[in-house]
């Protein structure tokens, strides 16, 4: 229902339903909020939205506050200043500094807050100095003495189905801690990192270890960059700030993508012809197969036995093209930029060296790779755009549109469908899996037989799924996706802060674009798959899993 | 201890109730009685809010330290009385700047 309400006696026309502080972000009304995120539930704990109603007493969250026909709002009042002035104060009393080493860069919250309202930032000590410091295997840390304590991480946690991240109470206070249950670990998704407003989550060595890339003078650095990091960054940008960078060789991992596709929908066609191991489940997700490896270990056998797309580009890259280029392999040394946290824990798996080398070196997040520029003072703008190296040629349109939910269901279908049929497949976009939707089902007509195959995007909607299988209320699917990551990579805990399902959409809605501009856009056409996909050996392209124990959390 | 919560069930439920009164009642040290009323509602609350969990915090430490910064006390007392998210917060902002102005006086 259309009402109008008034926000510091302007007129606003809006609907019914709605809080005051969406209307207010969507009319540029400017009022701070630190715990709210619009992927969660309202909390309303760090009480800075403060707004004072027209025939209230006192003031009120503009969070939790629906707006009403004919309600009048101010935003601004000295009372409401000196509200948001105080309780800055003292949520930055239980936040420990450390700026030039944040995830969220230049672009903080809490500082312009305090800058806005003249906040002392030290007016009470530090209250968690000697907080610890965890690091999630390889790949997380958390550092929770930068912890404000809005639970955004927890919630986060619990919604991925993970809930590794609990509040306990220790003395007097609560806080948040990893679960020392034995059946509760991290997946390395990383959405903590882009749910939390204060910078207490980051990758393992985010910023500090983003120079150990380029600091390989004895070896030939390849790097090579994921689907998604063209949504923040154009290709061209890309080529040319690793190139101002000195890195000898970039490739696109979209051709590792193709690799992938071709290889998957080769085993979607085998499992669909002998019935075995059905769903088959897809494997590009390092979170979702680690999750499989702990929680569901009899699913194992349905996961898809090809390598994701870096892996397979590494392995071509320390194989195909060492040889074709006479370099000694173990002189490589291949970096990825990932939009993606468990890609770290990813390369250090033992089942995916290739003669006994890793077939990635060193994965940068998308944020540790935009620092890297900014550290060598690269200003992208002022650069020429450049194409990628010779090597492996361009990627088709399926292996681009590999970073959005669907992208990889889309692609394997564009192939599986022409192996299954021997037909040319005219219409080559399958819309249906398309959108930021949690979980989509789609019946796909081959050969007059359906098939009935989900795509899921975020961990919790893939937990509802396997249980549901388990438990029989579901069932008949032919191929399952699932990106632990809501929308995708795209969203992706590697990605720049802030995120939303706004942003999210944008950045899938840019990849088809591309994707429709491509001349190929079926993976098992792309020139170079045709050339040397056949004469791959199985190591490039396969892996194995296994049962997997609890990960180490370590206390720094 | 029972003293305590007798105390602050009055201060709790009965707005109106002269602090002076209570006060001569328990024939307490004021000083001792801000520290247990501190603590119980250090104890007592959800830590959800930052005026809340930081405020009460905050002159737990004044009152231990005893190192009562005015000020900063008047402003801890205007954000949990005016922005606690709920009436545990609003109160313990009320009876704390009650007690603490016996015992500034």
């Amino acid at each position: 229902m259309k009402i109008e309400i008034k926000i510091n006696n302007k007129k606003i026309k809006t609907e019914s339903g709605k809080t005051v502080l969406e209307v207010a972000l969507e009319n540029k009304i400017d009022i701070p909020a630190l715990c709210y995120h619009p992927d969660l539930k309202i909390k309303g704990s760090c009480r800075l939205c403060l707004i004072q109603v027209k025939g209230k007493k006192n003031l009120t969250t503009s969070c939790s506050t629906k707006v009403v026909s004919g309600m009048e709002v101010l935003t601004e009042t000295s009372e409401i200043e000196r509200a948001r002035k105080i309780n800055l104060e003292l949520l930055f009393s239980q936040h420990r500094e450390e700026c030039f080493d944040c995830v969220w860069d230049s672009n903080c919250e809490l500082l312009r807050l305090a800058k806005k309202y003249n906040v002392e930032i030290n007016r009470f000590k530090d209250r968690k100095t000697k907080y610890p410091v965890y690091r999630f295997g390889n790949a997380l840390e958390f550092d929770s003495s930068k912890c404000i304590d809005c639970g955004n991480c927890v919630e986060v946690c619990h919604n991925q189905g993970v809930d590794f991240l609990e509040t306990k109470e220790r003395g007097h206070l609560f806080q948040v801690v990893p679960s020392k249950k034995k059946d509760k670990d991290c997946i390395y998704c990383g959405q903590c990192v882009t749910h939390c407003p204060a910078g207490a989550f980051e990758a393992v060595g985010e910023y500090e270890g983003i120079e150990e890339s380029l600091n390989k003078k004895d070896k030939v650095v390849v790097f090579q960059f994921a689907p998604s990091i063209r949504t923040i960054i154009k290709e061209g940008q890309i080529v040319a700030g690793l190139k101002k960078l000195g890195v000898d060789k970039v490739f696109d991992t979209c051709v590792g993508a193709d690799f992938t596709t071709t290889s998957e929908a080769e085993e979607v066609v085998e499992r669909i012809k002998s019935g075995k191991n059905l769903p088959i489940l897809t494997s590009c997700c390092p979170s979702w197969v680690k999750y499989v490896e702990q929680n569901y270990p009899e699913f194992i056998p349905n996961l898809s036995t090809t390598r994701s797309p870096q892996v397979i580009l590494g392995g071509l890259i320390k194989t195909y093209w060492a040889e074709k280029e006479g370099i000694d392999p173990k002189k490589i040394f291949v970096v990825s930029i990932m939009p993606c946290v468990s890609k770290k824990f990813e390369i250090e798996r033992p089942q995916l060296k290739i003669s006994g080398m890793k077939a990635v070196d060193y994965v940068l997040t998308t944020r540790e790779f935009q620092r890297l520029l900014k550290r060598h003072n690269i200003d992208l703008e002022t650069l020429k755009p450049e194409k990628t190296d010779l090597g492996f040629g361009d990627p088709s349109g399926a292996g681009i549109i590999y970073g959005a939910s669907g992208g990889v269901m889309e692609s394997a279908f564009r192939t599986a469908y022409e192996k299954l049929t021997n037909e040319k497949l005219k219409d080559v976009e399958f819309k249906q899996v398309r959108g930021m939707k949690g979980v989509k089902e789609v019946e796909i007509k081959i050969k007059g037989e359906k098939k009935k195959i989900a795509v899921i995007n975020g961990l919790g909607n893939a937990k509802k799924l396997i249980d549901d299988i388990k438990s029989g209320k579901r069932g008949g699917y032919t191929c399952i996706e699932v990106m632990a990551c809501p929308g995708g990579c795209i969203g992706g805990g590697g990605q720049p802060l802030p995120t939303s399902e706004e942003i999210r959409s944008q950045r899938a809605s840019s990849l088809y674009q591309r994707d429709k501009k491509e001349k190929i856009r079926k993976a098992h056409e792309n020139p170079i798959v045709k050339k040397v996909y056949e004469k791959l050996a199985h190591e490039v392209l396969h892996t194995s899993y296994n049962k997997k124990g609890k990960g180490t959390v370590k206390k720094i | 201890m029972l003293d305590i919560f007798v105390l602050i069930f009055e201060l709790l439920y009965n707005d109106r109730m002269e602090q002076k009164k209570i006060i001569q009642k328990n024939k307490k040290d004021p000083f001792k009685l801000m520290e247990e009323q501190t603590a119980f509602f250090l104890a007592g609350n959800c830590d959800k809010c930052t005026p809340c969990r930081e405020g009460i915090y905050r002159i737990d430490e004044m009152i231990k330290n005893k190192e009562i910064d005015e000020k900063a006390l008047d402003d801890i007392f205007f954000v949990l009385e005016e922005t606690s998210l709920c009436p545990f917060g609003k109160k313990a902002g009320r009876s704390l700047k009650t007690l603490m102005k016996k015992i500034i006086e």
